[in-house]
């Protein structure tokens, strides 16, 4: 991957919790990079770490417990200069003026992200307050003002100055992205961002990141557990379990021929309109972070699990320009 | 799988909310969230309900319950030959009549009291109803249902908090069972799940059906999850039945300009396609103050000067004795179906 385009490089990223009883690693070796205009995808079902790796690269791991145990996370400025950023504190000042202004998130829950008691206006301009150089106050509202428009508000000079809650579950949405976007940020990081929208409005929204992808080149990490989003929105996918990365490929390939047992699957388990075939879910949960199987992770729940898996955690192997952590594979590997 | 008999007949139901304002509390105006709506459910069938938020379905299926008094309108209910008012009758003789009709909530979060064991959750329906002799018997009862919804029975003595969502979904389904229902209304039981857990808790609910002939109420706003699970699909918007129709005839031609709408935003899923989704603009409008005439007009790419003055009626459409569409132009109109 050309480095001259790369927003982000995260090598070997570990975000490990302290807990009573012996430490989870939540996010345990995950690798990736997304590009300018690029958009990645992030599925797997909840308590995989998809969270707490967003979470990670804005340095936001919830503190004392939570810690970045190794790794770096590269940010590639536009000038080409980079930084890491496991090497910084989480309120220093290089990454208070990172946040914001480089990279921004967009949370699941757009109620309990936007504070109730400011109005809408007052928290997108303190957004451009922190981290633009706007004094004026009315260039500061007619920024905001603008950014509103700009995310598809309609009347946005008399919402500006609305509070959250006469505001639409869609709008709200879109005030966060307005919010998100109010200092050009090169790397936004969706969590979920459709999840508690209605299909309309999951319609409405998904198309407007895309525009606005189109329009400002971001670099988009997209986490979701809906297959079908991420059909619609990702040119990579990346699919984690128990915060290890099990597949990795282009989009195209994920759906049309998905490699690893689990990716199969959380595509067997969704229902396809046309087809009343029954749904072929993946038995059981989750397994609790601090009793993983011995082997590997998946091998309890795996329909095509073998001897090997129950030993021995498989390694990552190169499938066809995808990367798949399955013992599965392991010919292909020795005959390429 | 579907027989003729109508085991739920709903007629002009109406539920109201009042707004008061000022000293007195005046009532100013209404919210109708449920404006007249009529519906059957045959035996043995699941009808689906789909709508954005805030369009009435959840209100709709607690005032079928009477959960919620009903402001008007019949819910009827066959009860073994004998057609019985729900929203008329009261006391005991409701609570008789709730026997055979239960509900599933969204939320396993919520519905389930974190106080309580999942033996005293479950036993819960049979204490209020008088079922069972005595504790020792009921809790016979519990362990035959716990195992009917494919949990343990051993976990029985454990609280909410110790089980998945999926786990606690299926306590939900247990308690529900507990009566031996006929009707279960469920109110989008899954939508709170990820998708693997979604489809083994889908599984069930119709392994149950086919076990034990229910018939389901299915509210939903994921259209594959209605139209994988449904025989027959209601739309609903702003508190009305605006189409209803067999499963698979509504994704294959629509005959609502709403349901069309619908259609068209559902993620695909298909990276191979160019095609954008084709969002439908807007929001439901505020049901305090509902648009005159058909109340889709607003947000309808082929409303007309009549649409904005008359509303029109669910009337049956002319291929389909079953099947109702309330559209003035839905016979002129040539509407697309879902594509893959």
């Amino acid at each position: 991957m050309s480095s001259s385009n790369c927003v982000i490089d995260v090598k070997n990223l570990q975000t490990f919790f302290n807990t009573e009883n012996g430490i989870v690693k939540a996010v345990n070796g995950v690798s990736f990079s997304i590009e300018k205009g690029k958009t990645l995808g992030i599925v797997g079902e909840s308590g995989c770490g998809k969270s707490m790796t967003s979470m990670s690269l804005m340095n936001l791991v919830p503190r004392p417990k939570g810690y970045i145990a190794g790794g770096e996370i590269n940010y590639y400025y536009e000038d080409g200069s980079k930084i890491d950023i496991t090497q910084y504190d989480h309120d220093s000042e290089k990454m208070r003026k990172l946040r914001g202004n480089e990279m921004a998130m967009i949370f699941q829950e757009p109620m309990t992200s936007l504070n109730p008691v400011y109005t809408v206006g007052d928290q997108i301009i303190e957004a451009i307050k922190l981290h633009q150089d706007y004094k004026n106050k009315a260039e500061l509202r007619s920024r905001a003002v603008k950014m509103l428009k700009k995310v598809g508000i309609s009347a946005p000079e008399s919402r500006v100055d609305e509070y959250p809650h006469e505001f639409s579950g869609g709008m709200r949405q879109r005030a966060m992205i307005a919010m998100a976007l109010s200092c050009n940020p090169r790397l936004l990081i969706a969590d979920e961002p459709t999840t508690a929208l209605d299909v309309t409005v999951e319609a409405q929204i998904i198309n407007l990141m895309g525009d606005l992808q189109k329009e400002l080149n971001m670099a988009i990490m997209f986490i979701t557990h809906d297959l079908g989003v991420i059909g619609d929105i990702a040119d990579e996918v990346m699919v984690m379990y128990t915060g290890r990365v099990v597949e990795k490929s282009d989009t195209k390939s994920l759906f049309s021929n998905p490699k690893h047992p689990y990716t199969k699957g959380l595509l067997n388990s969704r229902p396809v309109i046309g087809s009343k075939k029954r749904l072929e879910p993946i038995e059981g949960s989750v397994p609790d972070l601090l009793h993983l199987p011995e082997g590997c992770d998946f091998h309890d729940r795996c329909p095509e699990a073998m001897a090997i898996c129950k030993k021995e955690d498989p390694p990552v192997f190169e499938v066809e320009d995808c990367k798949v952590k399955c013992w599965l594979y392991r010919k292909e590997e020795k005959a390429s | 799988m579907t027989g003729e008999e109508k085991i739920l007949e709903v007629n002009d139901l109406k539920k109201y909310f009042p707004i008061r304002k000022g000293f007195f509390k005046r009532v100013v105006g209404h919210v109708k969230a449920v404006d007249g709506v009529d519906f059957t459910i045959k035996k043995g069938e699941t009808l689906g309900l789909v709508g954005e938020s805030g369009c009435g379905k959840s209100t709709l299926a607690r005032t079928v319950l009477k959960l919620l008094e009903p402001t008007a309108g019949n819910v009827i209910y066959n009860d073994q030959g004998i057609k019985k008012d729900l929203a008329e009758t009261e006391g005991k003789e409701l609570r008789k009549l709730r026997r055979n009709i239960q509900m599933i909530f969204q939320d396993p979060f919520s519905s389930l009291d974190s106080r309580l064991s999942v033996r005293d959750i479950v036993a819960e329906p049979l204490t209020v109803q008088g079922i069972g002799k005595n504790r020792k018997e009921r809790t016979e009862k519990v362990k035959e249902l716990l195992e009917q919804v494919g949990l343990n029975s051993y976990q029985m003595n454990r609280y909410p908090h110790e089980f998945s969502g999926g786990q606690r979904q299926r306590i939900g389904v247990a308690r529900a069972l507990a009566l031996n229902p006929e009707l279960i209304i469920c109110d989008e039981p899954v939508s709170a799940l990820d998708v693997s857990v979604q489809a083994q808790v889908l599984n069930l609910l119709s392994d149950l059906q086919k076990e034990l002939g229910l018939t389901y109420l299915f509210i939903a706003h994921d259209l594959g999850v209605v139209e994988y699970i449904s025989d027959r699909i209601m739309v609903m918007y702003l508190g009305k039945i605006v189409e209803v129709s067999d499963a698979d005839d509504l994704y294959e031609s629509p005959k609502h300009p709403y349901t069309e709408a619908l259609l068209k935003s559902i993620a695909a899923g298909d990276p191979f396609s160019d095609k954008p989704r084709e969002a439908l603009e807007g929001t439901v409008p505020d049901p305090a103050n509902p648009p005159s005439g058909c109340k889709f007009h607003t947000r309808c790419p082929y409303c007309s000067d009549l649409c904005k003055t008359k509303e029109p009626d669910l009337i049956p459409t002319l291929d389909d004795y079953d099947s109702y569409v309330a559209c003035h132009f839905s016979d002129s109109l040539d509407l697309k179906s879902f594509e893959k």
